[in-house]
């Protein structure tokens, strides 16, 4: 697979695809067979058309082996032809296509957090950034009251599975700390780093009661695990 | 009754209600740890550390520390952004592939490898899985601005749920997998 500009991916024909251009060569080269084979009788495909440029699965999908001579035959193998040709092309990941827009109306974002339901970002427009929670099944923001501020910049931002808890690191009056935002209560609780450190990258278990955090102490980077009550 | 009772007490009386403690040793050699990443149900702990003078993909089991095999990523370094799925099945990374960064997914299951190319004017710059595996998030920058998208990983992956839940239909095998 290949990722195209506009967010789609595009399937190779090669397990290791080697580019998005020769990804793009085998997808056209493929619908160009088949279009050919839609408009050409099929007595003179089976004298014109033979592997390599056609695949077994793909002759056998348009019925042009001599396999399918049975009309019992054939019809199961009619019921098999998108699954034959699902794996002579791949499979497509499917891009979110109403989110993507939605996310593009927030302007630029970064860092990622995923849980199933959730996408908490950081994103803004003019150098204003906030962190941003998506409702992935509505694919609409919402609501964080208390949680971002005009005078903070978040950094990082981590996510719980029910989209109850956020964790984030932030830069507020010259310190960077990490913060646990709890979205039914609208608290915002600093986790303080200790031994004191500053904070960086975080990761938030499913349930939200544990924090993987990475600490800067002295130069190093170490990573705290983090019980959370 | 009191316990939960004592617990939120706690939750607002400051820092020593929060059980601590360091993620523990890296491995031989390596002093920083970085990118940390835990799985849905924290039993597995993804970080990267320095390995030969070199970003590294380090897997451990939690809380044992013990270290878990990986099948491709033990190269294309430097790593970073590991993001696990529930039970740490899959392993979402980025790796370096020649000149470009490569966003790929490890399935500890059946050692496949799915790699996500990206076209030449993009680049990928941090990446998210969802517990589940279903989707990915991937922050790519392109033309100097960052972008969050998110891809549809239902039919590629099947699903890594918590035991016990029902997945709902099974996924396909990855389509551009590296056997």
């Amino acid at each position: 697979m290949a990722l195209a500009p506009g967010g789609k991916l595009l399937p190779t024909t090669s397990p290791r695809p080697t580019g998005l251009a020769n990804a793009g060569i085998g997808l056209r080269t493929r619908n160009l067979a088949i279009n050919l084979t839609r408009s050409l009788p099929p007595s003179l495909l089976r004298r014109t058309l033979t592997p390599p440029l056609l695949t077994r699965s793909l002759q056998a999908a348009l019925h042009l082996t001599r396999i399918p001579t049975s009309p019992l035959l054939a019809r199961p193998l009619a019921l098999f032809a998108p699954l034959l040709l699902s794996g002579c092309l791949g499979t497509m990941p499917v891009p979110m296509g109403g989110l993507d827009r939605r996310l593009e109306a927030i302007g630029s974002s970064h860092s990622p957090a995923l849980s199933d339901h959730w996408l908490a970002l950081i994103g803004g427009r003019g150098g204003r950034e906030q962190v941003v929670l998506v409702d992935l099944e509505r694919q609409m923001p919402v609501p964080l009251p208390g949680l971002n501020r005009p005078d903070g910049q978040p950094l990082a931002v981590a996510v719980d599975a029910s989209g109850e808890r956020l964790a984030v690191v932030r830069q507020l009056e010259g310190r960077t700390e990490l913060v646990l935002y709890r979205r039914s209560l609208m608290a915002l609780e600093v986790v303080v780093m200790e031994p004191p450190g500053v904070p960086r990258r975080i990761s938030l278990r499913a349930d939200g009661r544990e924090l993987a955090v990475e600490v800067s102490r002295g130069g190093v980077w170490q990573v705290d695990l983090i019980q959370v009550p | 009754m009191t316990g939960a009772l004592t617990a939120l007490l706690c939750s607002g009386c400051g820092s020593w209600s929060w059980g601590r403690r360091s993620a523990g040793p890296a491995g031989l050699g390596a002093t920083n740890r970085q990118d940390p990443a835990l799985s849905g149900d924290g039993r597995v702990l993804a970080s990267v550390v320095e390995r030969g003078g070199r970003d590294t993909l380090l897997l451990q089991e939690q809380p044992s520390g013990r270290e878990l095999p990986l099948r491709h990523l033990r190269r294309f370094q430097p790593h970073r952004s590991p993001s696990l799925s529930w039970n740490g099945r899959y392993v979402a990374v980025l790796i370096q592939q020649g000149n470009r960064r490569l966003a790929v997914i490890e399935d500890r299951v059946n050692g496949n490898l799915l790699r996500f190319p990206l076209p030449g004017d993009q680049e990928v710059e941090r990446l998210s899985l969802a517990p589940s595996g279903r989707r990915l998030a991937l922050e790519v920058v392109h033309n100097g601005i960052n972008r969050v998208q998110v891809f549809d990983l239902a039919n590629q992956l099947e699903p890594d749920l918590p035991a016990g839940m029902p997945s709902g239909g099974g996924g396909a095998a990855p389509p551009a997998a590296e056997r």
